[in-house]
């Protein structure tokens, strides 16, 4: 089945040639050698990713085409935008960190609500590489990001950062002094931020805003990135943990209400009862 | 023998200022240690502003108006000595306490430190990080000889002559130190030695000026005319008597006190003084072979005939035992700048209360990345608990249990490892949420569906849980993820115990 609806059906970036005279110049820079071919990035085309290191595959191949590179940042700081916490920001996130060798901690620091373990372990993450951090004022959570940046023990730290409490001034400098500490340390920073933050400026080289759809889809819209602007949003289909692959999420009737006493007949049969081949497939 | 000799040029002053709360920056005062209304030395600060040894301590006044005159303290002084005694332990188990220095015997240290350059550079680093600013060091092969190249000739090292090098090189050393000592003026090691002055005087008169010209001496006629300590003390710097001293004896356990100068209104005040403490414990650990768990800092408050506060305790528990410095430093800077204290503080007391045994790492020839990244993860778990209290750093557990609020336990990251980790729980083929409310949220129902921001639409069938019948907490549930009208995946239940089945939310597919 196709799991992913892509809004182009060609690959968009590749077929808009640049015009003559640029591309007499685009030769001659091949020529010059990759690096300089690496490091320059032409505004109409996405940039590509210094190293192969540089970038963490998403998991999925349709956004991997839109992100700069080819995948999320490896170093530095990348922005999400949801307007409520579950919309899908970890199951988007999940394959990328459970594909990273587990040398280093995941930093998780202000979650809006307690990470479930049984979840997080079948979407693949490490769950005693996992270290939650729950401060109490956004300074003290903008504290913890540095230290996780700065003490070099992190494969990544992922920070929500709650209602914007704070002035929007003191918040970009916050954020643009942990992008230079992600950037220092080579570790990547993910800020999960309320959507109203779209409008304010921010360092972050790469955002993205995520809007959950039809049938546990997940719209993502790249609005920032060194590339040419996205248009439509692209619709992923992330995977539940627990289902198995290939099942998706259908409309089922609600069940008859039950009757208003049911207790077990007996203590001991009390088991689970889950019926996987009865979800939907 | 090999001897480091270490002389704190500027013990009464240095021993005063350890002792005093930090001030915030730029508003040092100018400070001079007064002893008999004398001045007898001055900082850097008063020492600009015309302050000289030897003046009297109301021209000293006059000179800077708003110099602070220190009385002398020579107990703290013998404390000063003690706690960098206690520092240094970590580099030699012979050491030896001077009134103004420190003596330490280094033959059996050179190979594991890496040479005597290594040694010396590793000494100043500890030195400097206890809050000795001026220390003179020098090395010689008798203690008597170190003890004087330190007080009088340090800074020149005069090169040495070329024909020595065709010796071998610690004859060719030993030779060179003679030489060294040979060329020191002879008032100088008078003073050094604290020997009577009229006998220097004399012989200056008879055209002796330096140390070889007195051994050039008579011994007899020397001895007959009062040179009889100064003798003993050559031959003893030449190496040619023996020179016992009494080495330091670390104590058993360690608790090692600082009373303020002035008293401490604030915790980040107390960072400094906290810090002069952790070098001491530091070297005492590693001359014990051993690492801490779980330091207490005691602020002692000041108790007066109405009221008697007790002390305000700092407890940091280390995830792993450790005993560098500066890692400890670090977390007890976090934590004291956390800490609000009751009442102005004037004396803190630093105690090991748990330690292990830690006989060092075996040095690797490749650094280990596996290891060194959970030391890492330690040291940041550490460092994060300190500030934000350990309980708000968390590690997530599984637990084999059927209930899904019960198949989840959190515990501090910082404590110990547990094995609960181990449990490998059966894929349940049913969907879980990321995230999970703390407690399931009620929800209003509306035509049979479940209300959240709009009537929410069954995703799958239903998920029944029936589980704990044997604790009494029984849970019997039919789960189903739900969509809401903005899209987002629920997860929610419906109780089936009680006379109305009802709504609950327990989850969000994040």
């Amino acid at each position: 089945m196709q799991s992913v609806v892509p809004f182009f059906p060609a690959a968009p970036v590749s077929t808009s040639l640049p015009p003559r005279g640029a591309a007499q110049v685009l030769a001659g820079l091949s020529s010059a050698g990759a690096t300089t071919a690496t490091a320059l990035w032409l505004a109409d085309r996405l940039a590509h990713a210094a190293a192969a290191s540089a970038v963490w595959p998403s998991g999925f191949a349709a956004l991997d085409a839109e992100l700069p590179g080819g995948g999320w940042p490896a170093i530095g700081l990348t922005e999400l935008l949801l307007a409520a916490p579950g919309s899908g920001e970890l199951r988007l996130l999940a394959p990328a960190l459970a594909a990273q060798p587990r040398a280093g901690a995941l930093l998780w620091i202000a979650p809006p609500l307690m990470p479930y373990a049984p979840a997080l372990h079948m979407l693949g993450l490490a769950l005693d590489r996992l270290v939650v951090v729950t401060p109490d004022s956004l300074a003290d959570a903008a504290w913890a990001v540095e230290q996780g940046l700065r003490s070099g023990a992190c494969t990544a730290v992922l920070w929500w950062q709650a209602e914007a409490r704070a002035p929007a001034a003191s918040l970009a400098t916050a954020l643009r002094r942990l992008h230079l500490a992600a950037q220092e340390a080579g570790c990547p920073l993910f800020a999960l931020r309320p959507a109203s933050a779209r409008g304010a400026s921010s360092p972050a080289p790469l955002r993205l805003v995520l809007e959950p759809s039809v049938q546990g889809q997940l719209a993502v819209t790249v609005f920032k990135r060194r590339g040419p602007a996205m248009l439509q949003p692209l619709l992923l289909t992330l995977p539940v943990a627990g289902l198995p692959a290939g099942r998706t999420l259908r409309r089922v009737p609600a069940p008859p209400v039950p009757p208003a006493k049911v207790l077990l007949s007996e203590p001991g049969d009390a088991v689970v009862r889950a019926a996987p081949e009865r979800i939907a497939a | 023998m090999l001897w480091f000799a270490l002389h704190l040029s500027a013990l009464p002053l240095e021993a005063l200022l350890a002792a005093l709360p930090a001030e915030p920056q730029n508003s040092e005062p100018a400070r001079c240690v007064v002893e008999q209304r004398r001045v007898l030395q001055a900082c850097r600060l008063a020492t600009a502003a015309g302050v000289q040894p030897g003046m009297s301590a109301a021209s000293a006044a006059s000179l800077l108006p708003g110099l602070q005159a220190l009385p002398r303290d020579v107990s703290r002084e013998a404390a000063f000595v003690a706690r960098l005694a206690l520092a240094l332990a970590r580099y030699t188990p012979a050491v030896v306490i001077e009134p103004d220095g420190l003596l330490l015997e280094m033959t059996a240290s050179l190979r594991l430190f890496g040479g005597a350059h290594a040694l010396a550079r590793a000494l100043r680093a500890t030195v400097r990080a206890s809050g000795v600013q001026a220390a003179q060091m020098a090395v010689a092969p008798t203690a008597c000889a170190a003890s004087l190249l330190a007080r009088v000739a340090s800074g020149h090292s005069p090169r040495r002559r070329a024909a020595a090098q065709a010796m071998d090189p610690v004859a060719a050393w030993h030779q060179h130190i003679r030489q060294r000592l040979d060329e020191l003026p002879l008032v100088a090691a008078f003073a050094a030695w604290q020997l009577p002055m009229r006998t220097a005087e004399l012989l200056h008169g008879i055209g002796c000026h330096t140390l070889a010209d007195v051994r050039a001496l008579p011994r007899t006629g020397l001895q007959r005319r009062g040179g009889g300590a100064l003798l003993e003390c050559l031959a003893q710097a030449y190496g040619e008597a023996p020179d016992p001293r009494p080495w330091f004896m670390p104590p058993a356990g360690f608790e090692l006190g600082l009373e303020l100068l002035h008293r401490a209104d604030d915790a980040a005040m107390l960072v400094f003084a906290a810090e002069r403490l952790v070098q001491p414990l530091a070297g005492w650990l590693a001359q014990q072979w051993l690492a801490a768990s779980r330091i207490a800092l005691h602020l002692r408050h000041e108790t007066s005939r109405h009221q008697s506060r007790p002390d305000t305790v700092v407890r940091i528990g280390l995830g792993e035992a450790s005993r560098d410095a500066k890692q400890i430093g670090l977390l007890l800077r976090e934590r004291l700048q956390r800490t609000a204290l009751p009442a102005p503080v004037y004396a803190l007391t630093l105690q090991l209360e748990e330690a292990v045994s830690h006989a060092g790492r075996e040095a690797a020839l490749w650094r280990d990345p596996q290891q060194s990244g959970d030391d890492d993860i330690r040291g940041l778990i550490d460092r994060l608990g300190a500030r934000l209290g350990p309980e708000r750093v968390q590690r997530l557990h599984l637990q084999a249990d059927h209930r899904p609020e019960r198949a989840m336990t959190t515990a501090p990251a910082g404590a110990a490892a547990s094995n609960i980790a181990a449990i490998d729980l059966p894929q349940p083929g049913a969907p879980r949420p990321a995230w999970l409310l703390p407690e399931p949220l009620r929800l209003q129902e509306q035509a049979g569906r479940p209300l959240h921001g709009g009537p929410l639409t069954l995703r799958s069938r239903a998920e029944r849980i029936e589980a704990g019948w044997f604790d009494g907490e029984l849970v019997s549930r039919d789960y189903h993820v739900a969509e809401g009208r903005d899209h987002r995946l629920h997860w929610v239940f419906r109780e089936r115990r009680g006379a109305v089945a009802q709504w609950y939310l327990h989850g969000l597919f994040g």
